[in-house]
Order: structure tokens, then sequence, then C-alpha cells
């Protein structure tokens, strides 16, 4: 699954310590998912898309798609 | 669950801490005798340790318990794929005697481990070779689970 995580980051200006803060998850874990090694779940997925004010299908990308 | 990086590299620490010290603490520690005193107190080390090690895992967040299943699952799967066949080629007499002999040998001598207490009776020869056996397996799994673990977080990137 692909993701705009790095760029709504980029664009709020946050690091990835900052928005791992945000979000209760490990700075590690925010690269992971960033870089496509991990699929965030879907409660991941929501808070991430609350937090940018995007739907999650906006931010996150089906690969199949 | 919220990841705490204290809460889990901490209770991570203090479990392998109270394991290892706990254990030293009970074999060295404790007067001769009474043995069924010396298996409760390590009995409830260990479960003490593995009470704080539950912690750490509710301190960890969902990207770090995935990488943990997965790393678990295929590192302990592929050992077990190659000790299990091995241990199968032992009790056939497939692979030949004098070579587990020696290569017990060089694992023992390997580590170093300080001489138990004198009131804990030796082991006899079946009784060494299955705890021997049984850490072997632990290792070799544990190897095998970082190994994964180290795939895991080292690989390239997909996106």
């Amino acid at each position: 699954m692909k993701n705009l995580l790095r760029v709504l980051r980029a664009e709020k200006g946050w690091s990835q310590a900052e928005l791992a803060e945000k979000l209760g998850v490990a700075r590690q874990s925010i690269n992971a998912v960033e870089t496509g090694k991990f699929d965030p779940s879907l409660p991941l997925a929501f808070r991430i898309a609350r937090l940018f004010g995007q739907p999650v299908e906006s931010i996150f990308e089906d690969d199949e798609a | 669950m919220r990841y705490s990086r204290l809460g889990y590299w901490g209770a991570s620490a203090a479990g392998v801490v109270l394991a290892l010290g706990g254990a030293v603490a009970v074999v060295f520690g404790m007067p001769p005798g009474v043995y069924w005193a010396k298996f409760a107190a390590f009995t409830f080390v260990i479960i003490g340790a593995v009470w704080v090690v539950l912690l750490a895992y509710r301190s960890a967040d969902e990207v770090m318990l995935g990488e943990h299943k997965t790393a678990w699952f295929w590192g302990g799967m592929i050992m077990l794929s190659l000790v299990g066949p091995l241990a199968v080629g032992i009790v056939w007499r497939l692979v030949p005697m004098p070579l587990i002999i020696h290569a017990m040998g060089s694992l023992r001598s390997a580590f170093h481990a300080p001489p138990p207490p004198a009131w804990i009776p030796q082991p006899s020869q079946p009784q060494l070779y299955f705890l021997e056996g049984m850490v072997f397996v632990v290792i070799a799994q544990l190897v095998a689970f970082l190994v994964v673990l180290a795939w895991l977080r080292l690989r390239p990137a997909k996106q």
C-alpha cells in the first residue's frame, strides 16, 4: 500500500518524532509506514487521517487499485 | 495502546535483569538444601520477569508488535525446520554421534560458565544432554528471531 504520509508531514513541517508523539507510536514506526515497510491498522490509519484532516483514502492508496 | 519509550525499554531491561539476577541469586545466594524452596523462589522470579515483560509488551506500538510477531514466526519456523530434521537424524543415527559429541564439546568449551555451587548435584549425562539440547534450540531460535528482526528493519524501502 502506498501512502502520502511523508508529503503530508513535510507540509506541516513536523519531524518524524513529532508526528510519532502526536500519534502515540515510536519514531521508527512512522519511518516504517512512510517507507511502505508496514501497513498501519485501520485504527492507526484513521488516527492519521483525523490528524491531517483528510479522508483515509486520500492518504493511503491500494497498490492494486 | 500508546507507545512509551521508557515503558518499553525500561520494562524490557527490568525483565531481563530480574530473570538473570533472580536466577543467579537463587542459585548462588540461597543456602544449601531445601530444594522445594529454591524451586519455588526460581518459579516466582520467572513469573515476575514474565509479568514485567508483559508490561513492555503493552507499551509497544503496533508496528513493533507486528515486527516481533513476524520475526518470531519466520525465525522460529525456519530454525525449527533446521533443528527438527537434525534431531530426527540424531535419534535415527543418521548423523554420526562422534560429530555431535565433538560439536557439543566445542560449544561447552566456548562458553566458560562458572561452576555451579557444590550443593547442586551433578546432572547425569542424559540430563546434561537434555538440558543442552533445550538451551541449543532456544538460542538457535533467538538467533533466527534477531536475524529476521534485523532484516525487517534494514530491508529497502518500498516507496
